[in-house]
């Protein structure tokens, strides 16, 4: 209450009171006529009283003079006074730009209405001082953070004043370039190029961008250059350094053409493998062909010319013949494995699993086997390899645990830490944990051929399937205590 | 009962003689007419070239086609039977060692009637001859022979 007092007082002794204002012409005529008829009655009282001609002659020049005086002091209060401090006022706002004094305003007249104007003329100049200065030390701030070369050019090409980058890096062709035009900064194959960028700068009001580059002892730095219209006849130029990011660029590039060379040698490799499969599934199969058709002949032919033992050998010729075919088929499996191309979907692995465990229940309905499958698992993965991993696993469980009167075979997920791992586990007859790392090999076996068949490639194919998703595969077991076979995706 | 020929257009001499074993198992009365590439499957088939005082109007009626031959490709020896309306008919059965899918596709596109694959176990492969025989000699119902005008 006691500050809106002050503050109200202070803002009409600036601004003047609102309402009806009393010109200083007509206090003027007020005052004179309030005088004059003062002065005119005295004269007439005297008159009445009949003093000499010569005391009426110097009572009128005394009133006369007096009234002059009465006059001009009224002048002064009223007008010469308030005049002269207003004058001052401008002057010293004019002069010295001193734009805080303020003329005191009284009353509503003439005068206190200039000086009302004329203080709110100051006030508003003091305030747009004050903002340019604000704006002013803004931009100067930002300019001395910006890292890059600032530049200033008047419409002819010319830099006016710059300033230095932050690390001390010139992008000119000069350590001098005050005074200087564009084609004495940059290069002449790229100064032609920045006058036209300037041109269409000041013409158009749009920012310009363009790069340059300059050769130095330690190579080329190239620049990066923004042109913008800063006034009438005047170009901003910011400079920024990008030696490092065009490096940089480079540098990718030449790993992107390495990396697309590599992927065209990788084709061509694995073009290679595929036609080198072809033969090998071909060529390969018909000397076999012969070897255990002809034996076959021979015992169908000449069966009551050969003894036994020429019967047996001739078994073993066929036998090993068929086993090569065998193994064939395994490696084309596992190199096509490898070549293939996989698709990703959706896979519903407990379907999967049914489908397979019933085919092996059904190639041998009179086995006792009790699955296990868990249900609603699903993820993302070739169907096709994926279909091939678990195959094995399931066929080996299977056949690893046909000396059990009751088998068990079980497919499932758990969480390993945090982490969605897939097993299949069986009862059966199990391996013996010291040889586990040979597990995995190609054509590696845990047991001998004559217990199991088998050609060693199963497992081989299911771990490179995994490792093909990403994942991993191990093995638990223990002698005649069954297996369990984990792997993730 | 009529005998049956069937031509067998395979170059390996071992395959030859072991697919006419178990040919010659199944049925005595059938005759094999064997040509070793397929220059010389297709001369006999138009009674040209080397065979051409044979009558082309005998129409074999199988016959077992290798795809990995000489000179022409099996399957263009397949298209250029499909595409002569003499042979148009001829029931074709692809005999190959080949497991690769595109040439079981190309085969079937390009007209073959079946697609055998060669076993390395002869006794397995003996019994897809006999029955591949059984199936195309006996109990399938033969297309008409076309005649030669």
């Amino acid at each position: 209450m006691n500050t809106n007092d002050g503050d109200e007082k202070i803002r009409r002794q600036h601004f003047g009171e609102d309402g009806k204002q009393m010109t200083i012409r007509t206090k003027t005529l007020i005052v004179s006529s309030i005088a004059l008829s003062t002065l005119l009655t005295i004269m007439y009282v005297t008159h009445l009283l009949s003093l000499s001609t010569n005391y009426v002659i110097l009572s009128s020049l005394a009133f006369g003079v007096g009234f002059l005086v009465i006059f001009l002091l009224i002048l002064d209060k009223l007008v010469l006074s308030r005049v002269n401090h207003l004058t001052e006022i401008v002057r010293d706002a004019d002069t010295s730009r001193d734009m805080s004094k303020r003329f005191l305003v009284k009353g509503k007249d003439e005068l206190s209405n200039l000086g009302a104007a004329i203080n709110r003329m100051l006030m508003e100049l003091q305030t747009s001082e004050n903002n340019l200065r604000r704006i002013e030390e803004n931009n100067r701030a930002i300019m001395g953070v910006m890292p890059d070369t600032i530049c200033e050019f008047s419409k002819d090409g010319t830099l006016k004043r710059w300033k230095p980058a932050k690390n001390g890096d010139l992008p000119f062709l000069v350590t001098e370039p005050v005074g200087k035009k564009l084609r004495e900064l940059i290069p002449i194959q790229c100064s032609e190029q920045a006058e036209n960028h300037m041109k269409m700068a000041l013409q158009t009001g749009t920012m310009q961008d363009f790069q340059y580059s300059i050769l130095r002892e330690d190579g080329w730095h190239s620049y990066e250059s923004r042109m913008a219209k800063s006034g009438e006849a005047v170009v901003l130029t910011i400079v920024r350094d990008i030696t490092e990011q065009k490096q940089a660029e480079e540098a990718l590039k030449k790993e992107h053409e390495e990396g697309e060379k590599k992927a065209q040698q990788f084709q061509v490799v694995i073009d290679e493998l595929e036609s080198f499969a072809y033969s090998v599934s071909h060529d390969l199969r018909a000397p076999l062909r012969s070897i255990d058709g002809f034996s076959e002949i021979l015992l169908q032919n000449y069966n009551d010319r050969l003894d036994d033992e020429g019967k047996d050998y001739l078994n073993r010729v066929r036998l090993a013949s068929q086993r090569m075919s065998v193994l064939i088929d395994d490696l084309l499996n596992l190199s096509r494995v490898t070549r293939d191309e996989m698709h990703h979907e959706n896979v519903n692995l407990s379907a999967l699993a049914q489908k397979l465990t019933r085919e092996l229940q059904e190639s041998q309905p009179e086995r006792h086997v009790n699955f296990t499958i868990a249900r609603g698992l699903v993820d993302k993965g070739d169907a096709n390899l994926l279909q091939v991993a678990l195959e094995n696993l399931l066929s080996n469980a299977w056949k690893f645990s046909r000396t059990r009167e009751w088998a068990s075979i079980e497919f499932g997920r758990a969480k390993n830490n945090g982490k969605h791992t897939y097993f299949v586990r069986d009862n059966g007859v199990g391996f013996d944990m010291a040889y586990a790392d040979k597990l995995f090999g190609a054509f590696q076996r845990m047991h001998s051929n004559t217990e199991f068949e088998g050609s060693g490639i199963g497992l081989a194919t299911v771990k490179r399937i995994v490792n093909r998703h990403g994942g991993t595969i191990w093995a638990e077991s223990a002698v005649d205590q069954g297996a369990t076979f984990y792997f993730t995706l | 009962m009529e005998k049956k020929v069937i031509l067998l257009v395979e170059d390996a001499p071992d395959d030859e003689v072991l697919t006419i074993h178990a040919l010659e198992k199944s049925n005595e009365l059938n005759e094999v007419a064997v040509a070793h590439d397929g220059v010389e499957a297709l001369h006999y088939l138009f009674g040209t070239g080397s065979y051409s005082n044979r009558k082309a109007s005998d129409m074999p009626d199988l016959i077992l086609l290798d795809l990995k031959l000489p000179y022409i490709h099996g399957l263009e020896v397949l298209r250029r039977i499909r595409s002569d309306e003499r042979t148009k008919l001829v029931p074709v059965v692809i005999l190959t060692s080949s497991k690769e899918e595109s040439d079981l596709i190309e085969s079937y596109k390009s007209g073959a009637n079946g697609y055998i694959r060669k076993t390395v176990d002869f006794v397995q492969f003996s019994s897809a001859i006999q029955q591949i025989g059984q199936y195309w000699l006996v109990l399938n119902v033969a297309p008409p022979k076309v005649s030669t005008s």
